[in-house]
Protein backbone atom coordinates (compact mmCIF):
# COMPACT_ATOMS: atom_id res chain seq x y z
CA UNK A 1 0.00 0.00 0.00
CA UNK A 2 2.82 2.35 0.96
CA UNK A 3 4.56 1.36 -2.35
CA UNK A 4 1.79 2.22 -4.58
CA UNK A 5 1.05 5.64 -2.76
CA UNK A 6 5.14 6.50 -2.99
CA UNK A 7 4.65 5.29 -6.35
CA UNK A 8 1.33 7.36 -7.70
CA UNK A 9 3.21 10.72 -6.36
CA UNK A 10 6.41 9.47 -7.84
CA UNK A 11 4.04 9.59 -12.03
CA UNK A 12 2.13 12.59 -10.66
CA UNK A 13 5.31 14.73 -10.54
CA UNK A 14 7.08 13.02 -13.22
CA UNK A 15 4.05 13.51 -15.51
CA UNK A 16 3.80 17.23 -14.19
CA UNK A 17 7.45 17.86 -15.07
CA UNK A 18 7.57 16.01 -18.74
CA UNK A 19 4.57 17.53 -19.64
CA UNK A 20 5.00 20.98 -18.24
CA UNK A 21 3.61 22.89 -20.71
CA UNK A 22 0.31 21.13 -20.52
CA UNK A 23 0.80 21.46 -16.37
CA UNK A 24 1.53 25.56 -17.16
CA UNK A 25 -1.60 26.27 -18.76
CA UNK A 26 -3.53 24.19 -16.31
CA UNK A 27 -2.11 26.15 -13.74
CA UNK A 28 -3.03 29.19 -15.18
CA UNK A 29 -6.46 28.64 -15.84
CA UNK A 30 -6.56 27.85 -11.54
CA UNK A 31 -4.91 30.72 -11.09
CA UNK A 32 -6.87 32.56 -13.14
CA UNK A 33 -10.36 31.28 -11.36
CA UNK A 34 -8.96 31.97 -8.13
CA UNK A 35 -8.24 35.45 -8.83
CA UNK A 36 -11.07 35.92 -10.24
CA UNK A 37 -13.23 34.65 -7.09
CA UNK A 38 -11.14 36.50 -4.95
CA UNK A 39 -11.55 39.92 -6.52
CA UNK A 40 -15.18 39.40 -5.94
CA UNK A 41 -14.71 38.50 -2.08
CA UNK A 42 -12.67 41.58 -1.73
CA UNK A 43 -15.40 43.56 -3.52
CA UNK A 44 -17.93 42.09 -1.26
CA UNK A 45 -15.42 42.53 1.56
CA UNK A 46 -15.58 46.51 0.80
CA UNK A 47 -18.76 47.21 -0.15
CA UNK A 48 -20.28 45.49 3.56
CA UNK A 49 -17.90 47.58 5.19
CA UNK A 50 -19.39 50.74 3.45
CA UNK A 51 -22.84 49.38 4.11
CA UNK A 52 -21.99 48.62 8.02
CA UNK A 53 -20.39 52.29 8.39
CA UNK A 54 -23.42 54.09 7.03
CA UNK A 55 -25.55 52.02 9.33
CA UNK A 56 -23.51 52.92 12.19
CA UNK A 57 -23.93 56.58 11.63
CA UNK A 58 -27.63 55.89 11.50
CA UNK A 59 -28.93 56.45 15.11
CA UNK A 60 -32.65 57.84 16.52
CA UNK A 61 -32.62 60.66 19.32
CA UNK A 62 -35.48 60.49 21.82
CA UNK A 63 -36.40 63.86 23.23
CA UNK A 64 -37.64 64.06 26.75
CA UNK A 65 -40.16 66.38 28.27
CA UNK A 66 -39.06 69.40 29.83
CA UNK A 67 -40.53 67.85 33.29
CA UNK A 68 -39.05 64.22 33.17
CA UNK A 69 -36.66 63.46 36.46
CA UNK A 70 -33.07 61.47 35.93
CA UNK A 71 -33.99 58.61 37.75
CA UNK A 72 -36.81 58.52 35.18
CA UNK A 73 -34.72 59.01 32.59
CA UNK A 74 -32.76 56.23 33.84
CA UNK A 75 -35.12 53.92 34.83
CA UNK A 76 -36.22 54.48 30.93
CA UNK A 77 -32.57 53.84 29.20
CA UNK A 78 -32.13 50.80 31.28
CA UNK A 79 -35.42 49.42 29.47
CA UNK A 80 -34.54 50.46 26.18
CA UNK A 81 -30.78 48.79 26.90
CA UNK A 82 -32.26 45.61 27.64
CA UNK A 83 -33.88 45.40 24.15
CA UNK A 84 -31.90 42.72 22.03
CA UNK A 85 -32.55 45.01 19.47
CA UNK A 86 -30.48 47.76 20.59
CA UNK A 87 -26.67 47.94 19.71
CA UNK A 88 -26.11 51.40 21.94
CA UNK A 89 -28.02 53.80 23.55
CA UNK A 90 -25.69 57.56 24.83
CA UNK A 91 -28.01 60.04 27.13
CA UNK A 92 -26.76 63.55 26.10
CA UNK A 93 -27.91 65.92 29.02
CA UNK A 94 -29.59 69.24 28.15
CA UNK A 95 -26.21 70.90 29.30
CA UNK A 96 -24.20 68.66 27.75
CA UNK A 97 -25.72 69.21 24.34
CA UNK A 98 -25.94 72.92 24.70
CA UNK A 99 -22.32 73.13 24.91
CA UNK A 100 -21.59 71.24 22.09
CA UNK A 101 -23.83 72.97 20.65
CA UNK A 102 -21.66 76.06 21.45
CA UNK A 103 -18.59 74.20 20.68
CA UNK A 104 -20.05 72.90 17.17
CA UNK A 105 -21.09 76.86 16.35
CA UNK A 106 -18.47 78.76 17.59
CA UNK A 107 -17.51 80.61 14.91
CA UNK A 108 -20.94 81.84 13.73
CA UNK A 109 -21.66 84.87 15.53
CA UNK A 110 -25.50 85.25 14.72
CA UNK A 111 -26.02 81.39 16.39
CA UNK A 112 -23.99 83.04 19.20
CA UNK A 113 -25.66 86.05 19.75
CA UNK A 114 -29.05 84.43 19.27
CA UNK A 115 -28.09 82.13 22.40
CA UNK A 116 -27.33 84.74 24.92
CA UNK A 117 -30.59 86.48 23.90
CA UNK A 118 -32.41 83.00 24.80
CA UNK A 119 -31.76 83.14 28.97
CA UNK A 120 -32.88 79.67 29.73
CA UNK A 121 -31.16 76.47 27.68
CA UNK A 122 -33.89 75.24 24.89
CA UNK A 123 -32.85 72.34 24.21
CA UNK A 124 -33.88 69.31 25.86
CA UNK A 125 -32.56 65.83 27.73
CA UNK A 126 -31.99 63.33 24.81
CA UNK A 127 -31.35 59.67 24.61
CA UNK A 128 -29.48 58.53 20.77
CA UNK A 129 -30.28 55.20 20.01
CA UNK A 130 -28.78 53.20 17.71
CA UNK A 131 -30.01 49.51 16.83
CA UNK A 132 -28.08 46.74 15.70
CA UNK A 133 -30.00 46.43 12.06
CA UNK A 134 -31.71 49.40 10.36
CA UNK A 135 -34.25 46.99 9.98
CA UNK A 136 -34.87 47.49 14.03
CA UNK A 137 -35.79 50.65 14.17
CA UNK A 138 -39.90 50.25 13.97
CA UNK A 139 -39.66 47.59 16.79
CA UNK A 140 -37.97 49.85 18.77
CA UNK A 141 -40.04 52.58 18.27
CA UNK A 142 -43.45 50.79 18.41
CA UNK A 143 -41.68 49.93 22.31
CA UNK A 144 -41.08 53.49 22.93
CA UNK A 145 -44.32 54.68 21.70
CA UNK A 146 -46.09 51.96 24.52
CA UNK A 147 -47.97 53.27 27.56
CA UNK A 148 -46.07 55.16 29.98
CA UNK A 149 -42.79 55.58 27.97
CA UNK A 150 -45.03 57.90 25.49
CA UNK A 151 -45.33 60.21 28.23
CA UNK A 152 -41.80 60.89 28.94
CA UNK A 153 -41.34 61.55 24.86
CA UNK A 154 -41.68 64.91 23.67
CA UNK A 155 -40.28 64.09 19.84
CA UNK A 156 -38.12 61.54 18.50
CA UNK A 157 -36.37 61.85 15.08
CA UNK A 158 -37.25 58.54 13.70
CA UNK A 159 -40.25 60.17 11.28
CA UNK A 160 -37.58 62.46 9.57
CA UNK A 161 -34.88 59.97 9.30
CA UNK A 162 -37.74 57.13 8.57
CA UNK A 163 -36.54 57.29 4.83
CA UNK A 164 -33.16 57.43 4.87
CA UNK A 165 -32.95 54.61 7.33
CA UNK A 166 -35.51 52.42 5.13
CA UNK A 167 -33.09 53.61 1.83
CA UNK A 168 -30.35 52.09 3.55
CA UNK A 169 -31.89 49.16 4.59
CA UNK A 170 -33.07 48.36 0.85
CA UNK A 171 -29.31 49.74 -0.23
CA UNK A 172 -27.84 46.85 1.81
CA UNK A 173 -30.20 43.91 0.64
CA UNK A 174 -29.70 44.77 -2.32
CA UNK A 175 -25.95 45.01 -2.68
CA UNK A 176 -26.10 41.66 -0.07
CA UNK A 177 -28.45 40.02 -2.74
CA UNK A 178 -26.00 41.26 -6.04
CA UNK A 179 -23.03 40.70 -4.58
CA UNK A 180 -24.08 36.68 -3.76
CA UNK A 181 -25.34 35.94 -7.13
CA UNK A 182 -22.43 37.58 -8.69
CA UNK A 183 -20.16 35.45 -6.83
CA UNK A 184 -21.99 32.56 -6.95
CA UNK A 185 -22.27 32.82 -11.22
CA UNK A 186 -18.14 33.61 -11.18
CA UNK A 187 -17.75 30.69 -8.97
CA UNK A 188 -20.66 28.34 -11.00
CA UNK A 189 -18.01 29.95 -14.45
CA UNK A 190 -14.73 28.60 -12.51
CA UNK A 191 -16.12 25.61 -11.53
CA UNK A 192 -17.34 24.84 -14.82
CA UNK A 193 -13.74 26.16 -16.01
CA UNK A 194 -10.98 24.10 -14.20
CA UNK A 195 -13.57 20.94 -14.88
CA UNK A 196 -12.96 21.58 -18.72
CA UNK A 197 -9.12 22.29 -18.10
CA UNK A 198 -8.73 19.23 -16.21
CA UNK A 199 -11.01 17.36 -18.84
CA UNK A 200 -8.78 18.02 -21.12
CA UNK A 201 -5.60 17.19 -19.59
CA UNK A 202 -7.00 13.75 -19.19
CA UNK A 203 -7.82 13.28 -23.13
CA UNK A 204 -4.57 14.43 -23.78
CA UNK A 205 -3.56 11.44 -21.72
CA UNK A 206 -5.74 8.81 -23.05
CA UNK A 207 -3.60 6.84 -25.03
CA UNK A 208 -1.54 6.25 -22.16
CA UNK A 209 -4.21 5.58 -20.14
CA UNK A 210 -5.27 3.25 -22.50
CA UNK A 211 -1.72 1.20 -22.73
CA UNK A 212 -1.69 1.49 -19.14
CA UNK A 213 -4.92 -0.65 -19.61
CA UNK A 214 -3.54 -3.33 -21.77
CA UNK A 215 -0.42 -4.03 -19.57
CA UNK A 216 -2.63 -4.94 -16.70
CA UNK A 217 -2.25 -1.68 -14.66
CA UNK A 218 -5.66 -1.82 -12.24
CA UNK A 219 -7.69 1.29 -12.85
CA UNK A 220 -7.04 2.78 -9.20
CA UNK A 221 -3.63 2.17 -10.01
CA UNK A 222 -4.06 4.23 -13.21
CA UNK A 223 -6.54 7.11 -11.70
CA UNK A 224 -4.54 7.70 -8.51
CA UNK A 225 -1.81 9.87 -10.00
CA UNK A 226 -4.04 11.78 -12.23
CA UNK A 227 -5.51 12.42 -9.16
CA UNK A 228 -2.91 13.35 -7.40
CA UNK A 229 -1.72 15.65 -10.03
CA UNK A 230 -4.83 17.77 -10.08
CA UNK A 231 -3.88 17.95 -6.26
CA UNK A 232 -0.57 19.23 -7.43
CA UNK A 233 -1.91 21.88 -9.82
CA UNK A 234 -3.99 22.94 -6.95
CA UNK A 235 -1.50 23.79 -4.65
CA UNK A 236 0.97 25.46 -6.99
CA UNK A 237 -2.22 27.70 -8.19
CA UNK A 238 -3.07 28.45 -5.09
CA UNK A 239 0.47 29.74 -4.20
CA UNK A 240 0.65 31.78 -6.98
CA UNK A 241 -2.45 33.07 -6.81
CA UNK A 242 -1.94 34.31 -3.36
CA UNK A 243 1.20 36.02 -4.37
CA UNK A 244 -0.57 37.13 -6.80
CA UNK A 245 -3.27 38.87 -4.75
CA UNK A 246 -1.00 39.94 -2.15
CA UNK A 247 0.90 42.00 -4.85
CA UNK A 248 -2.30 43.58 -5.86
CA UNK A 249 -3.96 44.72 -2.85
CA UNK A 250 -0.53 45.66 -1.82
CA UNK A 251 -0.24 47.92 -4.97
CA UNK A 252 -3.66 49.08 -4.80
CA UNK A 253 -3.47 49.41 -1.10
CA UNK A 254 -2.63 53.71 -1.07
CA UNK A 255 -5.49 53.99 -3.40
CA UNK A 256 -8.44 51.77 -1.46
CA UNK A 257 -7.17 53.43 1.83
CA UNK A 258 -7.72 56.88 0.89
CA UNK A 259 -11.38 55.91 -0.52
CA UNK A 260 -11.78 54.08 2.59
CA UNK A 261 -10.23 56.05 5.36
CA UNK A 262 -13.54 57.01 6.28
CA UNK A 263 -14.96 53.78 6.70
CA UNK A 264 -12.19 52.60 8.72
CA UNK A 265 -11.50 49.44 6.50
CA UNK A 266 -8.29 47.61 5.02
CA UNK A 267 -8.47 44.95 2.55
CA UNK A 268 -5.03 43.70 3.37
CA UNK A 269 -6.43 43.42 7.57
CA UNK A 270 -9.60 41.46 6.54
CA UNK A 271 -7.67 38.98 4.40
CA UNK A 272 -5.13 38.50 7.38
CA UNK A 273 -7.42 37.97 9.81
CA UNK A 274 -9.99 35.62 7.97
CA UNK A 275 -6.97 34.19 6.01
CA UNK A 276 -7.57 30.69 7.09
CA UNK A 277 -11.44 30.48 6.26
CA UNK A 278 -11.16 32.49 2.97
CA UNK A 279 -8.32 30.46 1.76
CA UNK A 280 -8.79 27.12 3.76
CA UNK A 281 -12.63 26.87 2.44
CA UNK A 282 -11.40 27.83 -1.37
CA UNK A 283 -8.44 25.19 -1.40
CA UNK A 284 -10.82 22.61 0.43
CA UNK A 285 -13.21 23.45 -2.65
CA UNK A 286 -10.98 23.59 -5.67
CA UNK A 287 -8.66 20.65 -4.29
CA UNK A 288 -12.45 18.57 -4.36
CA UNK A 289 -13.46 20.12 -7.65
CA UNK A 290 -10.45 18.76 -8.78
CA UNK A 291 -10.53 15.17 -7.53
CA UNK A 292 -13.89 14.50 -9.02
CA UNK A 293 -12.94 16.59 -12.49
CA UNK A 294 -10.16 13.78 -12.37
CA UNK A 295 -11.95 10.85 -11.26
CA UNK A 296 -15.43 11.66 -13.89
CA UNK A 297 -12.78 12.76 -16.98
CA UNK A 298 -11.01 9.79 -16.12
CA UNK A 299 -13.65 7.07 -15.23
CA UNK A 300 -14.29 7.60 -19.53
CA UNK A 301 -11.23 5.98 -20.52
CA UNK A 302 -11.45 3.61 -17.75
CA UNK A 303 -14.63 1.90 -18.90
CA UNK A 304 -14.34 -1.85 -20.32
CA UNK B 1 -17.18 -18.56 -30.03
CA UNK B 2 -19.06 -16.07 -32.00
CA UNK B 3 -18.94 -11.65 -31.85
CA UNK B 4 -21.55 -10.57 -33.14
CA UNK B 5 -22.51 -6.18 -33.72
CA UNK B 6 -25.74 -4.94 -33.98
CA UNK B 7 -27.58 -5.21 -37.01
CA UNK B 8 -26.27 -7.62 -38.80
CA UNK B 9 -22.48 -7.51 -38.78
CA UNK B 10 -20.77 -11.15 -37.40
CA UNK B 11 -16.95 -9.92 -36.48
CA UNK B 12 -16.49 -13.50 -35.80
CA UNK B 13 -18.56 -16.80 -36.39
CA UNK B 14 -18.19 -20.42 -34.79
CA UNK B 15 -14.75 -20.05 -34.14
CA UNK B 16 -13.34 -23.16 -32.60
CA UNK B 17 -9.98 -23.18 -31.77
CA UNK B 18 -7.58 -24.76 -29.85
CA UNK B 19 -3.66 -23.56 -29.41
CA UNK B 20 -1.83 -25.78 -27.27
CA UNK B 21 0.59 -24.57 -24.48
CA UNK B 22 4.11 -23.72 -26.64
CA UNK B 23 3.39 -22.96 -30.17
CA UNK B 24 3.88 -20.75 -32.48
CA UNK B 25 0.15 -19.77 -34.61
CA UNK B 26 0.33 -17.09 -37.03
CA UNK B 27 -3.37 -16.11 -37.91
CA UNK B 28 -3.98 -14.41 -40.98
CA UNK B 29 -6.65 -12.75 -43.39
CA UNK B 30 -8.06 -9.59 -45.20
CA UNK B 31 -8.56 -7.06 -43.20
CA UNK B 32 -12.17 -7.44 -41.51
CA UNK B 33 -11.87 -11.16 -41.49
CA UNK B 34 -11.81 -10.87 -37.65
CA UNK B 35 -8.25 -11.04 -36.68
CA UNK B 36 -8.50 -8.04 -34.19
CA UNK B 37 -11.34 -8.71 -32.80
CA UNK B 38 -9.92 -12.08 -31.92
CA UNK B 39 -7.13 -10.46 -29.80
CA UNK B 40 -9.32 -7.85 -28.28
CA UNK B 41 -11.46 -11.04 -26.80
CA UNK B 42 -8.49 -12.57 -25.67
CA UNK B 43 -7.68 -9.77 -23.98
CA UNK B 44 -10.79 -8.99 -22.67
CA UNK B 45 -11.04 -5.55 -24.40
CA UNK B 46 -14.71 -6.72 -25.70
CA UNK B 47 -16.76 -9.75 -24.49
CA UNK B 48 -17.91 -12.89 -26.99
CA UNK B 49 -21.76 -12.41 -27.81
CA UNK B 50 -21.58 -16.47 -27.01
CA UNK B 51 -19.01 -19.24 -26.62
CA UNK B 52 -16.36 -19.54 -24.35
CA UNK B 53 -13.02 -18.23 -24.29
CA UNK B 54 -10.18 -20.06 -22.13
CA UNK B 55 -6.49 -18.98 -21.36
CA UNK B 56 -4.43 -21.22 -19.73
CA UNK B 57 -7.72 -23.19 -18.18
CA UNK B 58 -9.55 -19.82 -16.92
CA UNK B 59 -13.07 -19.02 -18.22
CA UNK B 60 -12.19 -14.83 -19.12
CA UNK B 61 -15.84 -15.59 -20.90
CA UNK B 62 -17.57 -13.73 -17.98
CA UNK B 63 -14.40 -12.19 -16.48
CA UNK B 64 -15.36 -9.18 -14.37
CA UNK B 65 -14.33 -5.94 -13.69
CA UNK B 66 -11.63 -6.33 -11.33
CA UNK B 67 -9.48 -9.23 -12.88
CA UNK B 68 -9.09 -7.97 -16.29
CA UNK B 69 -5.97 -6.57 -15.30
CA UNK B 70 -4.87 -9.88 -14.25
CA UNK B 71 -5.66 -11.50 -17.09
CA UNK B 72 -3.53 -8.86 -19.10
CA UNK B 73 -0.37 -9.32 -17.14
CA UNK B 74 -0.48 -13.31 -18.13
CA UNK B 75 -0.85 -12.41 -21.71
CA UNK B 76 2.06 -10.19 -23.30
CA UNK B 77 1.15 -8.54 -26.38
CA UNK B 78 2.86 -6.51 -28.70
CA UNK B 79 1.31 -3.75 -31.12
CA UNK B 80 2.32 -2.34 -34.59
CA UNK B 81 2.14 1.00 -33.26
CA UNK B 82 4.03 -0.56 -30.41
CA UNK B 83 1.96 1.97 -27.80
CA UNK B 84 5.07 2.55 -25.61
CA UNK B 85 4.16 5.66 -22.50
CA UNK B 86 6.06 8.57 -24.37
CA UNK B 87 6.92 10.49 -21.48
CA UNK B 88 8.62 7.55 -19.99
CA UNK B 89 12.09 6.42 -20.85
CA UNK B 90 13.06 2.77 -22.12
CA UNK B 91 13.40 1.68 -18.31
CA UNK B 92 10.32 2.91 -16.96
CA UNK B 93 7.97 1.86 -19.58
CA UNK B 94 9.36 -1.94 -18.85
CA UNK B 95 9.16 -1.11 -14.74
CA UNK B 96 5.72 0.50 -15.17
CA UNK B 97 4.54 -3.17 -15.81
CA UNK B 98 6.06 -4.48 -12.76
CA UNK B 99 5.10 -1.18 -10.58
CA UNK B 100 1.14 -1.64 -11.73
CA UNK B 101 0.91 -4.89 -9.81
CA UNK B 102 2.98 -3.49 -6.65
CA UNK B 103 6.78 -5.38 -7.05
CA UNK B 104 8.90 -3.89 -5.15
CA UNK B 105 11.94 -1.14 -6.75
CA UNK B 106 14.96 -4.29 -5.73
CA UNK B 107 13.10 -6.54 -7.58
CA UNK B 108 12.62 -4.17 -10.81
CA UNK B 109 15.81 -3.11 -10.06
CA UNK B 110 17.52 -6.78 -10.75
CA UNK B 111 15.09 -8.24 -13.42
CA UNK B 112 14.68 -4.90 -16.49
CA UNK B 113 18.58 -5.20 -17.16
CA UNK B 114 18.24 -8.91 -17.77
CA UNK B 115 15.03 -8.37 -20.06
CA UNK B 116 16.78 -5.49 -21.73
CA UNK B 117 20.09 -7.75 -22.36
CA UNK B 118 17.56 -9.83 -23.88
CA UNK B 119 15.94 -7.42 -26.45
CA UNK B 120 19.73 -5.92 -27.03
CA UNK B 121 18.59 -2.62 -25.56
CA UNK B 122 20.25 -2.18 -22.05
CA UNK B 123 22.59 0.75 -23.28
CA UNK B 124 19.36 2.52 -24.51
CA UNK B 125 17.27 2.95 -20.94
CA UNK B 126 17.68 6.36 -20.03
CA UNK B 127 16.38 6.92 -23.40
CA UNK B 128 12.87 8.12 -24.59
CA UNK B 129 10.75 6.24 -26.73
CA UNK B 130 10.83 9.35 -29.80
CA UNK B 131 14.62 8.75 -29.31
CA UNK B 132 14.58 5.09 -30.88
CA UNK B 133 13.88 3.72 -33.98
CA UNK B 134 10.89 1.71 -35.17
CA UNK B 135 12.71 -1.97 -34.24
CA UNK B 136 14.22 -0.19 -30.79
CA UNK B 137 10.60 0.52 -29.80
CA UNK B 138 9.47 -2.63 -30.69
CA UNK B 139 11.59 -4.19 -28.99
CA UNK B 140 10.56 -2.71 -26.13
CA UNK B 141 7.46 -3.12 -26.44
CA UNK B 142 8.08 -6.92 -26.66
CA UNK B 143 10.41 -6.42 -23.10
CA UNK B 144 7.16 -5.21 -21.70
CA UNK B 145 5.36 -8.03 -22.76
CA UNK B 146 7.75 -10.16 -21.41
CA UNK B 147 7.95 -8.79 -18.27
CA UNK B 148 5.57 -10.34 -16.36
CA UNK B 149 6.65 -14.32 -17.91
CA UNK B 150 3.33 -14.38 -19.75
CA UNK B 151 1.94 -17.74 -20.56
CA UNK B 152 1.10 -16.63 -23.92
CA UNK B 153 2.79 -13.58 -26.19
CA UNK B 154 0.08 -12.35 -28.89
CA UNK B 155 1.42 -10.17 -31.49
CA UNK B 156 -0.51 -7.51 -33.54
CA UNK B 157 1.28 -6.53 -36.89
CA UNK B 158 4.83 -6.27 -34.99
CA UNK B 159 6.23 -5.90 -38.29
CA UNK B 160 3.60 -3.61 -40.03
CA UNK B 161 6.04 -0.55 -39.41
CA UNK B 162 9.29 -1.94 -39.79
CA UNK B 163 11.54 -2.83 -42.91
CA UNK B 164 13.33 -5.79 -43.77
CA UNK B 165 16.00 -5.92 -41.78
CA UNK B 166 14.10 -5.06 -38.26
CA UNK B 167 11.52 -7.12 -39.08
CA UNK B 168 13.72 -10.06 -39.34
CA UNK B 169 15.52 -9.05 -35.95
CA UNK B 170 11.70 -9.19 -34.54
CA UNK B 171 10.89 -12.72 -35.57
CA UNK B 172 13.88 -14.04 -34.82
CA UNK B 173 13.29 -12.49 -30.99
CA UNK B 174 9.47 -14.35 -31.46
CA UNK B 175 10.92 -17.36 -32.07
CA UNK B 176 13.62 -17.08 -29.79
CA UNK B 177 10.67 -16.28 -27.17
CA UNK B 178 8.80 -19.47 -28.27
CA UNK B 179 11.60 -21.55 -27.92
CA UNK B 180 11.64 -20.92 -24.08
CA UNK B 181 8.39 -22.13 -24.23
CA UNK B 182 5.95 -19.53 -24.44
CA UNK B 183 2.73 -19.70 -26.69
CA UNK B 184 3.10 -17.31 -29.77
CA UNK B 185 0.17 -15.85 -31.39
CA UNK B 186 1.19 -13.71 -34.65
CA UNK B 187 -1.00 -11.71 -36.80
CA UNK B 188 0.24 -10.37 -39.60
CA UNK B 189 0.05 -9.60 -43.28
CA UNK B 190 3.52 -10.09 -44.36
CA UNK B 191 3.41 -13.42 -46.82
CA UNK B 192 6.73 -13.67 -46.23
CA UNK B 193 7.11 -13.76 -42.69
CA UNK B 194 4.49 -16.70 -42.81
CA UNK B 195 6.25 -18.61 -44.74
CA UNK B 196 9.50 -18.22 -43.44
CA UNK B 197 8.38 -19.36 -39.87
CA UNK B 198 6.75 -22.85 -41.40
CA UNK B 199 4.85 -22.91 -38.32
CA UNK B 200 1.16 -23.37 -37.67
CA UNK B 201 -1.20 -21.19 -39.90
CA UNK B 202 -5.05 -20.16 -38.96
CA UNK B 203 -7.03 -18.29 -41.93
CA UNK B 204 -9.93 -16.50 -41.00
CA UNK B 205 -12.35 -14.92 -43.66
CA UNK B 206 -15.55 -13.17 -42.48
CA UNK B 207 -14.73 -13.83 -39.33
CA UNK B 208 -14.49 -17.99 -40.14
CA UNK B 209 -11.58 -19.82 -39.81
CA UNK B 210 -11.43 -21.14 -43.69
CA UNK B 211 -8.04 -22.92 -43.01
CA UNK B 212 -5.66 -24.17 -40.34
CA UNK B 213 -2.27 -25.99 -41.44
CA UNK B 214 -0.12 -27.18 -38.82
CA UNK B 215 2.83 -26.08 -41.19
CA UNK B 216 1.04 -23.34 -43.16
CA UNK B 217 2.19 -21.08 -45.92
CA UNK B 218 0.03 -17.93 -46.98
CA UNK B 219 -2.56 -18.51 -49.17
CA UNK B 220 -5.33 -15.86 -49.25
Amino acid sequence: MKHTFFRAFKFAFQDFWRNIWLSLVTVTVLVLALLSVNVLISLNAISNSIINSVEKKVDISVFFKENVTEAQVDNFQEKIKSMSEVEESVYISKEKALADFREKHRGDKSIMEALRQVEENPLLDALVIRAKSTDDYSRILSTLSMGKNQELIKYQNYTDHKKIIEKVSVLRDKVKTFSISLTAIFSLIAVLIVFNSIRVMIYTHREEIAVMRLVGASNSFIRAPYILESVIYVIFAFIIAMIFLYVIIGATGPYLNDFLQTYDFSLLNYYAENFFVIFGAQFLAVVVLNIVSSGIAIGRYLKI
Amino acid sequence: MTKFYQPDTYALKGVNLRIKPGEFVSIIGQSGSGKTTLIKLLTAESFASSGTISVGGWDISNITYNEVPLLRRQIGVIFQDYKLLPQKTVFENISFALEACGAPMKKIRRIIPQILKVVNLRHKADNYPRQLSGGEQQRVGIARALIHRPKILVADEPTGNLDLTNTKEIIDLLKKINELGTTVLLVTHDKDVVNMLKKRVIVLEQGQVVSDQKVGRYVI
